[in-house]
């Protein structure tokens, strides 16, 4: 039914269709601005985003405190410029197993049974606004928190 | 002015291909394997790009393939099938990856995300779902964060976003622009063929 009526107002009515408020000019003109702004909008944010990860991920912590946690509850807390031998740490739990390696001023994930290796990947805890995670475990590395700096900054990147 | 649109024009009453605002006169049968293809596909595009290693160590970076097919299914069957498709899409293909520690984190993302897809689509036409693209992806990772801070009580974590917020833009704008060319072409190729 719909289709044979559109084919008589195809033929018949052809400038009314192409003239139709659906497919007015003026339509298409705003698809255009709207979609330049939009460029402009992703683009200003992209540009921010890139600027404030590098921002962030460069800095360098200015504690060496570090605190490894699981299941959201810290299990160690370790000063690295006191390690003085290489060790590792074995964090074993219901989700599955980490091995991390300690050593003079580093600390890194060695390795995990979790599927991504996303933290074994990571490589060196460097700052406090990259920590250390493996999700699939429930494992965080991260420095400690010194009350000033960090917790303010983490409440302005929230 | 007027005179060059004419292929815009056909458009209009098309019998498969997505009006503008994204209505579509489709029988049920039709529809409903649409939607059932539609979920293999963006089940095929998941697992593929579930078994490619990450290329960053970051959580939340991949492409999101699958998306195109959801918003193909959103754009050209409407809102019901599209949430048939990413749902399905979800469960199975947590099963399929034996990924199902993730599957909270793909579903408070793709929740989030899906929510907002169904708000605003009616501010965005066909030629604009790459805008809604980029928007959804970025929910998404928004979502995932989220839940992943909450998962491990972990705040510090929320130092990702604005690389997650990137990542979103890049990917969106690449899953929101095959869906809408694709969408596009299709339209064109139907109005050929009548
Ligand atoms: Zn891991």
């Amino acid at each position: 039914m719909k289709k044979s009526s559109t084919s008589t107002r195809n033929s018949d009515k052809q400038n009314d269709i192409i003239g139709s408020d659906l497919y007015d000019c003026s339509q298409t003109v705003s698809y255009k601005v709207k979609n330049r702004i939009w460029i402009i909008v992703f683009s200003v944010l992209a540009v921010l985003c890139l600027g404030a990860w590098l921002f962030i991920s460069n800095i360098s912590s200015p504690s060496k405190i570090v605190e490894i946690y699981q299941n959201g509850s810290l299990v160690e807390k370790i000063d690295l410029n006191s390690v003085t031998n290489e060790r590792e740490i074995t964090l074993s739990g219901e989700h599955g197993t980490n091995i991390i390696l300690i050593s003079n001023g580093h600390i890194k994930m060695k390795s995990a049974d979790c599927p991504d290796k996303l933290c074994v990947k990571h490589g060196e805890l460097k700052n406090s606004y990259s920590p250390i995670v493996c999700l699939p475990n429930k494992v965080v590395i991260k420095f400690e928190n010194s009350s000033d700096g960090v917790d303010a900054k983490a409440g302005a990147v929230r | 002015m007027k005179t060059n649109k004419p292929a815009n024009s056909t458009l209009k009453q098309n019998f498969t291909a997505p009006k503008p605002n994204g209505q579509i006169d489709i029988p049920r049968t039709k529809k409903l394997i649409l939607t059932a293809m539609l979920t293999a596909f963006a089940l095929v595009a998941f697992v593929i790009e579930a078994s490619i290693p990450p290329l960053t160590p970051i959580y939340g970076i991949k492409l999101g393939l699958a998306n195109v097919f959801t918003l193909f299914a959103l754009y050209s069957l409407g809102t019901h099938c599209a949430a048939a498709v990413m749902s399905l899409r979800i469960v199975l293909g947590s099963i399929f990856t034996g990924q199902l520690v993730s599957f909270i984190y793909s579903v408070s993302g793709s929740l989030l995300s899906f929510l907002l897809m169904i708000l605003l689509k009616r501010f965005f036409q066909l030629k604009q779902l790459w805008v809604l693209s980029i928007l959804s992806a970025v929910t998404h990772n928004i979502g995932q964060l989220a839940a992943a801070i909450f998962m491990t009580q972990t705040p510090a974590i929320a130092y990702y976003l604005p690389v997650l917020i990137l990542s979103g833009i890049i990917a969106g704008a690449f899953t929101g622009l095959c869906a809408q060319l694709v969408l596009i072409r299709l339209s064109k190729i139907n109005n050929n063929l009548d």
